[in-house]
């Protein structure tokens, strides 16, 4: 889609599925939302709806991507304390370390 | 398996790049692995992909010091094995850099004085201690929780945890190859830039952290081994007699497990309780009424934390739910009259007796002992109040205190032995060991009956070249001649290690066989007089004496073993603190790379001992396959199968098909076979109307009319092909060479088709070829298998008789076809019919059997399911012969236009394929692509 010449109803229904696709936790989808509609939602003529999607977008990525990364940190760092917890919500243990 | 060592040479005479660039070095099995306990991981642990650096040869504590202080790159220390103590490991542990420590064994330097045991051995587990009140953060020797120290020479050194490889370096040419290189470096160090010598080590362990940790990861297995219980006569339950127990600990330990020798520690006790057997067996001959019953146990994995005892111990208490079954009764603790352990008594000098707590029977048993002073021997009392040495005996006072117990033992104080631990630990300069080993055994002997019936007993004798055997077979050398003549005695066919026993009682070792054959050959009784005669030695008549028949004589004994791995495994509880919980590292073997599996293939062929620690066996674990507990387990990767085999498969092109041999080896059914080929070929036989065989006219073909059966090679006729194989099957099983001995899993009758057991004389009738054509057909009626299946069944059988050399018998055939037939469809059929699907043709079989059989059926064939084109259209006309000869012809009819589309159109589609591959792959320049056009649905159902 090319955006200068999309209309914005268009607009607004692919930022809209975008920003509903990601709901089911899926930032990936969110980020490509926000790269894609940054500029169009930052401009003084920008699109309220579009404007509102993008920024939700923005906040569920963040959001989503703080708490995925904390829990990795803990993880990584809590696992061998953890004992047989930690093996079992492990997929992957490795050999021959804690 | 084994850590190679990669040195890195520029010039050697070999093919590939990898040997141009590295020299392997197998070390055998003079390497350090890993070990874990309740809270900790000793040993030595690599990276997984091996670690490297340059050789560095250090010589002294100051010279790693001094070399080490700016060492920049990382190294492996080559390090002469005698400065190998404490200080050095501990200054190499702490270096950042160090990858690999290699050590030299010079047999000139002596070493005297080296114990990388613990100065308190069994700390925490011995009685009155507990392990939680061991201070893990201080240094180790305040680690002790006595104060007084019974190993002062110990250096702790085996529990320590290094991050590289350790490897010990014996052989001659090893240590030039490592020697100079190492002092090539030291002359090029100064020139920078190198080229200086490196080295690669691997040997990574799987397990970390603790013993709860690995179980829970599945990465080690518990140490243990087996106790080993021998009783003079069967225990009456119903008389309560009380029991003296004889103990000994049997295994011992070094830094190098496997050179775990402790002849000082362990070897001389075992061979004068062995010979204490003999004597007292001697004593029971002559005279049969011992008040007292005597049991003598061997106990192993005494070296780590006391596991075989404090198993016997727990298996003694009737409150725990793991009662000693010995055969034919059972004990209890209270039972125990006296424990009586024969500790490191290697000088045979002055030796000491410990009771646990001073009482009547204790004084009683000194004095005893005192008696029997003599300038040879002389045992002292110890004063009252000296604390008990490590011994099994504290297992047993932990489980209950009040047993009276005593301590036999060379050493006052402390060990007697400098080199308590470590691969040292040999004995040599003894004069007189065999006297003196038969002296103290005879002693023993005398004390226990007078203990038993009050009076001493006179014939408590054993011969002394009988206890040079012993000590020669548990000290100089395994393949020697008492166990030579036990193996014979007793049909064994394993083979006798040519080497100094390994002690380390490991996950699972051969030495407990060795003690229970020897102890079982010792104690054995000549029951002739109850037992009417040596055909009816069996239990009925022997009275709870296990029989065994020796040249001809019938014999009874009572040799029992037992697990000796720690209750602490028994509970599950892996972190226990009461009991000992020390498992050993599996590791893989997945560092055989470059080049280096050549060497391990020579090994294996020459059918020397391959460990394979990755997967053990449960059959291991339990006590009862002992026997199979010195086979050892190797599992042949594909890549090695032995090349030879593979021609001698019936299937290979050379070969004929063994059922024609099978056909031919029947005189009768040759001359039928001639008869009926002169008959096809229509020409006029004498033999041609003959009662027996009225003449059938066979049609011929003629320029007009074509005569043609339903059976072509891409598409054989189902019933014809099931009508042949099962005639072949029949010949194979009545013209077989002999009676063979095959795998459980193949006897019907120990796992039997059918819910009705099997007739008695099942082994022996040969089935009726109808039997044989009913059984296939229902198979492949059922499952709807098709008749390519069946040759290739054949093929596969006849794969198994050769690869297991073995024969279709009557008691076999039934399951060898189903196994056949079974992989054959799975094989050669897109959609295979499931195990379960046989479980409802068969009613009475269990999916569980059904894969097993696959299972062995597979390793047998060793995985080798290929079945060449060649090969099967040889076995196809092959059956189709049989079937002439045999009249099974298929009734053949007038070619008319139906059938020969019917035909076209099955033997259309190999034609294209044939030309498709032409036009693909072949060198032809210019083809006519006019016949592929015409392709085209074929004109009749191939079903």
């Amino acid at each position: 889609m090319n955006l200068r010449r999309a209309s914005p109803e268009e607009k607004i229904n692919v930022c809209r599925k975008y920003f509903l696709a990601g709901l089911p936790l899926l930032p990936w989808v969110w980020i490509v939302n926000v790269l894609w509609f940054w500029r169009e939602a930052t401009k003084p003529d920008h699109i309220p709806e579009v404007r509102k999607y993008v920024m939700y977008s923005a906040i569920g990525a963040l959001a989503y991507l703080t708490v995925f990364g904390t829990w990795v940190g803990v993880y990584q760092s809590q696992r061998v304390a953890w004992g047989a917890l930690g093996d079992r919500i492990s997929i992957f243990v490795p050999d021959g370390e804690p | 398996m084994l850590p190679f060592f990669y040195v890195l040479i520029t010039s050697a005479y070999s093919n590939t790049l990898n040997d141009n660039i590295y020299t392997s070095i197998d070390f055998g099995r003079d390497y350090c692995f890993r070990l874990n306990n309740f809270n900790s991981q000793i040993g030595c642990q690599t990276s997984r992909d091996g670690d490297s650096g340059i050789l560095l040869q250090l010589h002294s504590a100051e010279d790693i010091e001094n070399t080490l202080k700016d060492l920049e790159e990382p190294f492996i220390a080559v390090l002469d094995a005698s400065i190998f103590n404490n200080i050095t490991a501990l200054k190499l542990k702490q270096h950042s850099k160090t990858r690999g420590l290699l050590l030299i064994e010079n047999e000139e330097s002596k070493v005297d004085s080296f114990s990388p045991e613990k100065t308190c051995p069994g700390n925490g587990f011995n009685y009155l201690e507990n392990v939680t009140d061991v201070d893990v953060s201080a240094p180790h020797q305040s680690q002790c929780i006595r104060k007084q120290l019974w190993n002062p020479k110990g250096n702790w050194l085996s529990y320590d945890d290094f991050p590289f490889g350790i490897f010990l370096i014996k052989s001659k040419s090893q240590k030039e190859i490592i020697l100079s290189k190492a002092q090539a470096n030291i002359e090029n160090y100064s020139l920078k830039p190198y080229p200086l010598w490196g080295g690669e080590v691997r040997s990574f362990m799987k397990s970390a952290q603790n013993t709860e940790t690995c179980i829970r990861r599945g990465t080690c297995d518990p140490l243990g081994g087996y106790n080993v219980h021998v009783n003079l006569i069967p225990r009456d339950e119903e008389s309560k007699k009380p029991i003296i127990l004889l103990i000994a600990k049997t295994d011992s330990t070094a830094f190098f497990k496997e050179l775990s020798f402790g002849e000082q520690d362990s070897g001389v006790s075992t061979a004068v309780l062995l010979a204490v057997i003999k004597a007292l067996s001697k004593v029971r001959d002559e005279n049969d009424d011992l008040k007292a019953d005597i049991m003598i146990t061997f106990l192993q994995g005494e070296s780590f934390d006391y596991s075989g005892s404090q198993r016997l111990a727990y298996q003694l208490n009737p409150l725990m739910n793991d009662t000693l079954q010995l055969r034919s009764f059972s004990l209890t603790i209270d039972d125990i009259m006296c424990v009586i352990e024969l500790g490191p008594i290697s000088t045979l000098k002055d030796l000491y007796l410990y009771p646990a707590k001073s009482n009547g029977m204790t004084k009683k048993i000194e004095e005893f002992f005192a008696s029997y002073n003599s300038s040879n021997i002389q045992f002292h009392a110890v004063e009252p109040g000296t604390p008990l040495p490590p011994s099994s005996i504290h297992s047993f006072l932990r489980e209950n205190e009040a047993i009276p117990c005593i301590l036999l033992t060379d050493g006052h104080d402390n060990i007697q032995s400098n080199v308590f631990g470590s691969r040292y630990d040999t004995l040599n300069n003894n004069e007189n060991l065999v006297s003196r080993v038969k002296d103290l055994s005879e002693i023993i002997a005398k004390v226990t009956v007078q203990l038993s019936n009050g009076t001493g007993a006179s014939h408590a004798e054993v011969p002394e070249s009988l206890v040079s055997e012993v000590l020669d077979c548990f000290l100089v050398n395994l393949n020697c001649t008492l166990l030579r003549r036990i193996g014979n005695q007793f049909n064994s066919t394993a083979n006798l290690p040519n080497s100094t026993l390994s002690r380390y009682s490991g996950v699972r070792n051969s030495f407990a066989v060795y003690l229970r054959n020897i102890s079982l050959d010792f104690s054995m009784k000549d029951l002739s007089k109850i037992v009417p005669s040596v055909e009816k030695c069996n239990a009925t008549y022997t009275q709870n004496w296990a029989p065994i028949i020796v040249n001809d004589t019938c014999f009874g004994y009572v040799v029992n073993s037992s697990s000796a791995t720690s209750p602490a495994f028994k509970l599950k509880d892996y972190s226990s603190t009461k009991y000992s919980t020390w498992t050993e590292s599996r590791w893989s073997p997945n560092f055989r790379i470059m080049g280096s599996c050549c060497s391990r293939q020579k090994k294996s062929r020459k059918g020397k001992v391959v460990y394979e620690y990755d997967k053990v066996p449960d059959s291991f674990h339990s006590p009862d396959s002992q026997n199979k507990a010195n086979q050892q387990l190797h599992i042949q990767h594909i890549s090695e199968r032995d090349v030879v085999s593979q021609d001698l498969l019936p299937d290979d092109q050379e070969n004929g098909t063994m059922f024609l041999r099978r056909i031919t080896m029947d005189e009768g059914s040759l001359r039928r076979s001639l008869k009926n080929r002169h008959r096809g070929k229509g020409s006029l036989s004498s033999d041609r109307g003959s009662p027996s065989t009225p003449c059938q006219l066979q049609k011929a073909n003629s320029c007009s009319t074509i005569f043609i059966d339903d059976n072509t090679v891409s598409q054989p006729n189902l019933r014809a092909t099931l009508k042949c194989v099962s005639l072949a099957i029949y010949y194979h099983i009545k013209n077989r060479d002999k009676e063979s001995e095959f795998v459980d899993i193949l006897d019907e009758k120990r796992h039997p088709l059918t819910k009705q057991p099997v007739p008695s004389d099942y082994a022996r009738n040969d089935p009726p070829n109808n039997y044989i054509y009913r059984f296939i057909k229902n198979l492949f009626v059922s499952a709807q298998l098709t008749a390519e299946c069946a040759i290739i069944s054949l093929i596969y059988i006849e794969r198994l008789l050769v690869c297991a050399d073995i024969c279709l018998q009557p008691s076999n055939w039934k399951r060898i076809v189903l196994g056949a037939i079974l992989l054959a469809s799975k094989v050669w059929d897109d959609q295979a019919v499931w195990n379960v699907d046989y479980c409802q043709i068969l009613k009475d079989m269990v999916v569980e059997d059904v894969n097993e059989l696959e299972r062995v059926f597979l390793e047998l064939i060793q995985f080798n399911i290929n079945v060449q084109q060649s090969a099967y259209a040889k076995y196809y006309f092959d059956l189709r012969s049989i079937a002439e000869q045999h009249g099974l012809t298929l009734p053949i009819d007038t070619l008319d236009k139906k059938r020969a589309k019917k035909l076209e159109a099955r033997s259309q589609n190999e034609e294209y394929d044939k030309l498709a591959e032409m036009v693909e792959s072949g060198p032809v320049k210019a083809i006519s692509l006019e016949n592929l056009s015409k392709r085209r649905p074929s004109a009749a159902v191939i079903s």
